[in-house]
């Protein structure tokens, strides 16, 4: 199903294309996923002069594992994703909490603006320390 | 690529500086193009990058901003800049200076004579502290007569501070300077020896060769002084492994050091068993301590010091060599006697308020023409210092508040008042030249507290003369500024402190139409019974604020000879005169407190009342 506006952007992990060399690119739906990912791993301050963009999901690794922490981080993910990417229509956000791996599984559900496939976008949030 | 930019927009706006700015350029930029069209959401990487390259270019902008600022003197902020810039100009800021004082010293001991060593202490109370004040030089007393063990040294100098050495050893390398480790230094107590050998101070460049023995000293890196000596060329060089001495006070206590009036010896002199130590005549307190000079009045002061080249020719000369090298004076103003009638040639005139008080004291005066001017001036001016004259303003002041706002008691309130309108005369009059204005005085009363809802002022003028005692005398008075005077017949808006005249006591001024008569005041006695004993003994100009008067005065019932003039002025915004320092007497001033409650209640009752 194609968009009907099309979205390019650099891929931050700035790999290089196998065939051209260049710096490689993400396109449409995973230029969108990509940023929705880099809006969720952003805390508060980390954009010069702008703190109030980032979800500051990382904060909530250090609590206690509960439904209230669970509760708060569904909250904050979809508050970031409603705030700052306008290309999204969130469907679903699930967190679950997997208590053997100290962390949390991230499930997200949703449209891209002017297109009917529902997407799916899963990640694990953990902390490193 | 390059085909990808398609639309003219692709010209980037390079004079921002904000960051949100640069950020919106290199957007309006980068939509000239289609091959990343993701840049405008906030989590996409290319909008990432754009946080990073506005950034940086921000950083730059704001860096290259200050960097330009610095190095002008006029812009520059930092004092380290400030002090290189005056540098150029051949300015060292000065330092902080000790309070001094001259001394009549007192001495019991044994011998022919007795050594008072420099730097030997005296100390003082000044708040809670006990501070010390060296003498400034070794002095020998000879005994006052023979056998008798006492000994006198009258008009010693002491200094505020403690006294202080540093030790250094030259390396020999270029440049090398040497830091005094404490930026209380007082500078005018520097003493340098070099090998053993005292240097002196570089004052004047074209007279130094290469062997001169003299040092410099300039402000360097955190506010600390540097010595340093000469190249071999201009002032003689160090040599490797040579000892540098520096000795010099430590001003504890700056301008705080003015004021000491009691003095008690308290070190140990060899045949001394005692001294005594009062102050000498001419000197009531210790004076002329200050604080090191701010970044603002290097800024200031630098450019006119460079303009004067260390010598005192113009007026304004005067004034800045006084305000720079005196710490304890807040107004000059300098004139040519040329310009008085009858003119005074070969004399210029200066006027000094002292920070604290009105006056200087005779002291002060001899001290700043002998140190300050005498040595800088030209040699046929005669520099005369007197005391300025004043116009005070009275305030009449009628303040309403509301006591269910504050916490304060009404006294409370009231000294709140007082504070600000003392505060507004010390840091907006207390000038010459200045101009009071009612409404930002009333704005600053109504601004001094939560409660207070608005406030009325009234003012009354005052000027004082002093008396010429037992003989008819001109008196003429100026206010300045016009007096009340709405129509002929009008009350009288002229008064004074009582005087004496032959044959009555206690007797007042007063005005009537232009004229200034002479009344029996409260207290009054006399031979006669008129109760306005003199007629006309003068007239006052109520458009130019002047009264001019003949009078006997035979005594007066106060100690000072003072006599206070009143007046109400015409208008409520007063103007300054380039010889007068205009000033509000809050002690004296008039303040009523007005609670809001009660002008309701007031009111309240009043609007019952009318009903019926």
């Amino acid at each position: 199903m194609p968009l009907i506006k099309t979205y390019n952007d650099l891929d931050l992990d700035f790999s290089a294309h196998p065939n051209t060399g260049n710096i490689s690119t993400k396109k449409d739906a995973d230029a969108v996923v990509r940023s929705v990912r880099n809006l969720l791993l952003m805390n508060h301050f980390d954009k010069p002069f702008h703190p109030e963009v980032g979800s500051n999901i990382t904060r909530h690794l250090f609590e206690p594992m509960t439904v209230a922490t669970t509760l708060r981080l569904e909250t904050d993910i979809k508050n970031v994703i409603n705030n700052f990417e306008p290309r999204v229509r969130l469907s679903e956000v699930r967190v679950q909490a997997v208590e053997s791996e100290n962390g949390y599984k991230i499930s997200l559900t949703f449209f891209i603006v002017n297109e009917e496939v529902e997407r799916q976008t899963v990640f694990f949030l953990e902390r490193y320390r | 690529m390059s085909s990808a930019y398609t639309t003219t927009t692709n010209k980037l706006k390079i004079t921002e500086l904000d960051f949100d700015k640069i950020k919106s350029a290199l957007k309006t930029y980068l939509s000239g193009q289609t091959e990343f069209s993701g840049y405008d959401f906030e989590g996409s990487g290319l909008n990432i990058l754009l946080d990073v390259l506005a950034y940086n270019t921000h950083y730059n902008a704001f860096y290259i901003n200050m960097l330009a600022s610095e190095m002008f003197i006029d812009s520059a902020t930092l004092r380290s800049s400030i002090v290189s810039i005056a540098k150029q100009l051949g300015y060292t800021p000065s330092s902080r200076k000790g309070s001094t004082i001259n001394l009549d010293l007192t001495i019991t001991g044994s011998g022919s004579s007795v050594r008072i060593p420099k730097n030997t202490k005296f100390t003082t109370s000044i708040g809670s502290g006990v501070y010390t004040f060296l003498t400034t030089e070794t002095l020998v007393a000879d005994q006052d007569s023979l056998e008798s063990g006492t000994y006198t040294l009258n008009g010693v100098v002491v200094r505020e501070g403690l006294f202080t050495t540093s030790t250094f050893t030259a390396e020999g390398i270029e440049n090398e300077k040497f830091t005094i480790p404490s930026a209380d230094v007082d500078l005018d107590t520097l003493a340098v020896s070099l090998g053993g050998e005292t240097y002196s101070k570089a004052t004047d460049i074209t007279q130094i060769t290469a062997n001169s023995k003299v040092y410099f000293v300039q402000e360097g890196r955190q506010e600390k002084y540097e010595v340093y000596f000469g190249d071999g060329v201009v002032g003689k060089a160090p040599e490797t492994a040579d000892q540098i001495q520096l000795q010099y006070n430590l001003s504890m206590l700056g301008s705080e050091g003015n004021g000491a009036k009691t003095f008690t010896f308290a070190d140990s002199v060899t045949g001394v068993t005692a001294i005594t130590a009062t102050i000498s005549s001419g000197f009531t307190r210790s004076i002329a301590g200050s604080e090191r000079e701010t970044a603002a009045n290097i800024r200031a002061n630098a450019p006119r010091e460079f303009q004067m080249q260390k010598r005192i020719v113009t007026t304004d000369d005067y004034r800045a060599r006084i305000l720079n090298d005196y710490g304890s004076i807040e107004a000059v103003r300098v004139w040519d006697g040329a310009e008085l009638d009858p003119p005074e040639y070969g004399r210029v005139y200066i006027a000094a308020k002292p920070t604290s008080g009105l006056k200087l004291s005779a002291a002060e005066k001899y001290r700043i023409k002998r140190e300050l001017i005498k040595s800088r001036s030209m040699v046929t001016i005669d520099p005369i210092i007197v005391d300025p004259d004043y116009l005070t303003i009275l305030l009449d002041c009628s303040v309403t508040y509301d006591p269910r706002q504050t916490t304060r008691t009404e006294d409370d309130v009231k000294a709140v008042v007082r504070n600000a309108i003392a505060n507004y005369s010390s840091t907006t009059l207390n000038k010459f030249d200045e101009i009071y204005r009612n409404s930002v005085l009333t704005r600053t009363i109504d601004d001094s507290e939560i409660s207070i809802k608005n406030s009325a002022t009234s003012l009354t003028l005052m000027r004082s003369f002093a008396a010429r005692f037992r003989s008819l005398a001109n008196y003429m008075i100026t206010f300045e500024n016009p007096l009340h005077h709405p129509h002929d017949g009008h009350q009288s808006i002229l008064t004074s402190d009582p005087f004496n005249i032959p044959g009555f006591t206690n007797v007042q001024l007063f005005d009537l139409d232009g004229q200034v008569f002479i009344r029996r005041g409260l207290g009054s006695e006399s031979t006669g019974t008129s109760k306005f004993p003199r007629a006309n003994v003068g007239t006052i100009d109520y458009a130019n604020g002047v009264v001019d008067m003949q009078l006997n005065i035979t005594g007066l019932p106060r100690s000072v000879n003072e006599i206070r003039l009143y007046a109400r002025p015409d208008r409520k915004d007063l103007t300054g005169a380039k010889t007068v320092i205009t000033t509000i007497d809050s002690t004296n001033s008039t303040i009523r407190m007005i609670k809001e409650t009660d002008v309701i209640e007031s009111q309240q009752v009043q609007g019952y009342a009318g009903g019926y």
